[in-house]
């Protein structure tokens, strides 16, 4: 009785059986890593041929109605949310005619960014990143891409967003 | 072979980080860059498989 749990016990602990084992030598390695390197490329296929189905067929937005002609005076700005309820975005009267309109997430780790109407500057006050208000582009700190310009239109009841202008190489998120 | 293991090594650790910069562009929205990294990742496997096979023929002109 003892003898045979005892035997039972070295099974279940020294299992291991060196008839079972994987054989594997520097060739079966590097057979193996062959594999993994294919496997990483075929496995690429999906994510390229989702991006480019995404690019071709990107649904137009709807219009949404920002404010009035007349609501905003020179130099101020009023935040909205476009096209979506996590999207924000400003639109900033930079004239008696010039409007501008960017999203506000930083292009560099998602910060809001805030018009300062004193230096003329959009800016970003987590790590001092500042962008042009004419184009959204670029002026100085860590961003690397301008902020996303919203498309606007002047109707007779206010001013209407209807899409998002096109950045060379940003497809957008 | 010894040789070609390192060099397996050194192109397995290269697919990973291509890997990595892909899967961050993807989810960064880059869509544009993600045909250059899976051309990438094809080169090192095309690379990969053309040191292979180098290596299996020197193998059996030693043997």
């Amino acid at each position: 009785m003892w003898k045979r749990i005892d035997q039972f016990l070295k099974r279940q602990a020294l299992n291991i059986d060196r008839e079972q084992e994987l054989y594997m030598n520097r060739r079966g390695f590097i057979g193996a890593s062959l594999a993994f390197l294919g496997i990483c490329f075929v496995g690429s296929f999906p994510f390229v041929a989702r991006a480019t189905r995404n690019g071709r067929h990107e649904p137009a937005a709807p219009a949404l109605r920002i404010a009035g002609l007349d609501e905003l005076g020179i130099g101020e700005s009023k935040p909205f949310l476009y096209p979506h309820d996590n999207e924000p975005a400003l639109l900033i009267r930079l004239s008696e005619k010039e409007y501008r309109s960017y999203h506000i997430k930083c292009t560099h780790l998602g910060c809001p960014v805030y018009w300062d109407q004193a230096s003329g500057k959009m800016t970003c006050p987590c790590h001092n990143g500042f962008f042009n208000v004419e184009d959204g582009s670029v002026l100085a700190g860590p961003p690397q891409r301008p902020l996303p310009a919203v498309r606007l239109d002047f109707r007779k009841d206010g001013i209407y967003a209807v899409g998002m202008k096109p950045i060379e190489g940003h497809e957008g998120v | 072979m010894r040789m070609a293991w390192w060099m397996f090594i050194f192109f397995i650790a290269a697919q990973i980080i291509l890997v990595q910069y892909m899967t961050e562009s993807y989810l960064a929205g880059h869509h544009d860059e993600l045909l250059y990294y899976s051309m990438a990742l094809g080169f090192v496997f095309v690379v990969g498989l053309l040191m292979y096979l180098y290596f299996r023929r020197m193998d059996d002109t030693k043997d």
